[in-house]
């Protein structure tokens, strides 16, 4: 007896070279609604929003959650929910599709396939995260999986979900989202300015250690080291003296001349109010008073002599990027501008 | 959840009568990166949203956000608006998101927030809910590693001339209100659930320098400096023009004022020639005459405004001119090893 169909097992799709990426702001949604489910219910998922990048990157940057029900056997999900939420998501940002979904708890679950269906008829090959909240090892696990069904003909027995790779991108949050108070202007810089003594410190010591064989030298590291010094830029002593100079009268001018303008504008108008003062007058002075400053300051050229406690290398760490990124051109034309302005308010 | 939802409804019922001063703004982390997704993948464009958060006591906590769409002129549109933002509402009520409005998020370009509709759409929002902040977000100064963030409120006594719009000097006078009472800025303190927080020490990478100290270590702040001076010029060149308007007011009352002089000496003058002759006097008031009619003083509202727009600028000018002497200083040292 021949087979007149031959029925063939195989996987669909049979490559899963995809791997995503998860923004912050994903995470912190899907602990948020966890944080927020109801009070019977064990896990929580939800729709995954994003792209799909040139390259086959799942690009996850949103996510919502969508209200369901579970049994042992059975799963209800609130489409017209789902439907609505991704309605008003589009209105914002057309450019966010489905990418796939999310659950809470660890690795995949029975109910899940089912959910994976539901998805796979919204998006081809959706994205399954899930985001361990229990910490059931101790330790965070955020994994993401795609379907691989398992199908005899057109029958479909089983699917597989297979491990992506997962790329977090936590700059953002970083940046933003682990500090009690935002630091003010000075106070982030001060911060920073600590950490990056702290790494040229950190360095000096080890290239001293080598020096005096303490430690065994790594070529790797040394190498790193001598790229870094050699990103610094050489300008001649004079060149580098006046370039600080200029910036630093400019600053300068700029400070007293906005504090002034601020102090003036306030005593002013209290005294004024109501009875029209010369505005512009005043300004005037303020501006020539500044302009005198500033025309003080470069007759002087004040040598600015502060140093800062650091130490006599000019090096820093492992991948630091060079900071010195003095744009030359500006510095040339930003005085004069200044000057333009001066006399722009004069008149 | 529930049940301290109920506490804290009690507790604001309970302290209608002397509603304590608002002291700080808490912002879920998860607002902020909210708020920070929709500014900067919508920048340039300005873009606003609804806060969601509960009012308890003196702290005004806001646990969640959604974005607006961009609105057209659309009438069609705009009602399309309103029944987004409900049906958001409803959405997100329905997975236990404080579904209380307690104000709104914008982004800005380098702080030039302070504007007429600002303080419109303030007044809108204070008339439904008793308290309401305005989160301000500006895209522009993150790439300096900075947080622009700020929680502003109009003060009471704005909003109770605002109301009345008189914004004479007289009226300003006697409230002793000047250009900085206008805004309140109110203290923001960020804060996570214990789960996010635990979630973001582990994942946290644990390199020494963030790219944050970068951003903030450029040395080229020179861009941002100058458009800040532009932007600067421009207020000047604003301001100057109010103070046009008010100088044309001055001279304007000033005549009126000698005209009335001239003409009640002339009244005078003739009243003591009919006493002299014995006729009735004629009134030392007239009011049909066109010279007694007051003229309207311009509005201060927008000379204030601007004034308020210029501190901004000079203050992140004041800013970047400090951070730069630092940077500098610290250069000039590596330079010099």
């Amino acid at each position: 007896m021949a087979t007149s169909n031959p029925t063939v097992l195989q996987f669909s799709p049979s490559s899963t070279s995809v791997s995503a990426k998860v923004h912050p702001l994903v995470v912190f949604n899907i602990c948020d609604c966890y944080v927020r489910r109801p009070d019977q219910a064990e896990r929580v998922i939800g729709t995954l929003l994003g792209s799909v990048l040139p390259d086959g990157t799942v690009d996850i940057r949103n996510s919502y959650a969508v209200p369901h029900n579970e049994s042992s056997d059975q799963v209800a999900l609130d489409i017209d929910y789902h439907h609505n939420m991704l309605q008003s998501h589009l209105k914002v940002n057309p450019k966010e599709v489905i990418v796939g979904w999310f659950s809470t708890g660890f690795g995949v679950t029975g109910g899940s396939a089912l959910i994976h269906e539901f998805y796979s008829r919204e998006v081809t090959n959706p994205v399954h995260l899930t985001v361990d909240t229990g910490f059931s090892n101790g330790e965070t696990s955020i994994k993401a999986f795609v379907s691989v069904s398992l199908s005899l003909g057109d029958q479909q027995l089983a699917a597989q979900f297979q491990e992506i790779p997962l790329d977090l991108r936590m700059v953002e949050a970083e940046r933003t989202t682990m500090v009690d108070k935002l630091p003010n202007d000075l106070e982030g810089m001060e911060a920073s300015m600590e950490r990056l003594l702290a790494l040229i410190d950190d360095v000096y010591k080890y290239v001293d250690d080598v020096v005096e064989g303490r430690i065994a030298p790594d070529n790797n590291i040394g190498r790193f080291i001598s790229d870094t010094v050699n990103s610094i830029p050489k300008i001649s002593p004079s060149a580098f003296d006046r370039l600080v100079n200029d910036t630093l009268n400019l600053c300068l001018l700029e400070m007293a001349e906005f504090e002034t303008a601020i102090s003036d504008l306030r005593d002013r108008e209290r005294e004024r109010m109501g009875c029209g003062g010369n505005e512009v007058f005043t300004l005037v002075i303020t501006f020539s008073v500044a302009l005198i400053t500033y025309k003080c300051n470069r007759l002087c050229q004040c040598p600015s002599q502060a140093r800062l406690p650091i130490s006599s290398s000019s090096v820093s760490a492992n991948g630091f990027k060079p900071i010195v990124n003095i744009p030359m051109d500006r510095l040339k034309t930003t005085p004069k501008k200044r000057q333009i302005l001066s006399l722009y308010i004069l008149i | 959840m529930a049940n301290t939802m109920a506490r804290s409804f009690l507790q604001v019922a309970a302290t209608e009568e002397v509603a304590p001063p608002l002291r700080v703004v808490q912002i879920e982390g998860l607002v902020i990166l909210k708020i920070i997704k929709h500014c900067k993948e919508l920048s340039p464009a300005l873009v606003t949203g609804q806060l969601l958060g509960l009012d308890v006591g003196s702290v005004l906590e806001v646990t969640n956000c959604f974005p607006f769409p961009i609105r057209d002129e659309d009438e069609e549109i705009e009602a399309d608006g309103a029944n987004y933002q409900l049906e958001m509402m409803r959405c997100l009520r329905e997975v236990n998101v404080d579904n209380n409005t307690v104000g709104w998020y914008q982004s800005t370009l380098l702080g030039s927030f302070q504007t007429v509709e600002l303080i419109e759409t303030f007044m809108n929002y204070q008339e439904n809910i008793r308290r309401c902040v305005c989160i301000i977000y500006d895209p522009s100064k993150s790439s300096q590693g900075v947080l622009a963030l700020k929680a502003l409120k109009l003060s009471d006594s704005f909003m109770e001339l605002y109301r009345n719009n008189n914004f004479t000097g007289e009226k300003l006078r006697e409230k002793n209100l000047s250009w900085v009472d206008i805004f309140e800025e109110i203290p923001i303190k960020v804060s996570n659930s214990a789960l996010i927080s635990a979630f973001m020490t582990e994942l946290e990478a644990d390199s020494p320098v963030t790219q944050c100290d970068f951003d903030r270590l450029q040395l080229s702040t020179n861009p941002f400096m100058e458009r800040n001076v532009e932007f600067l010029i421009e207020c000047m060149d604003d301001l100057s023009m109010e103070q046009q308007k008010f100088q044309f007011y001055y001279r304007n009352l000033s005549r009126q004022q000698s005209q009335q002089q001239a003409w009640l000496q002339k009244r005078r003058t003739e009243n003591m020639a009919r006493k002299a002759a014995g006729e009735e006097l004629l009134p030392e008031e007239d009011p049909s005459n066109p010279i007694f009619k007051p003229i309207p003083e311009p509005s201060r509202l927008d000379s204030f405004l601007i004034t308020n727009q210029i501190s901004n600028y000079c203050n992140q000018i004041n800013g970047v001119a400090g951070q730069s002497f630092s940077k500098l200083y610290l250069m000039k040292a590596l330079h010099e090893n």
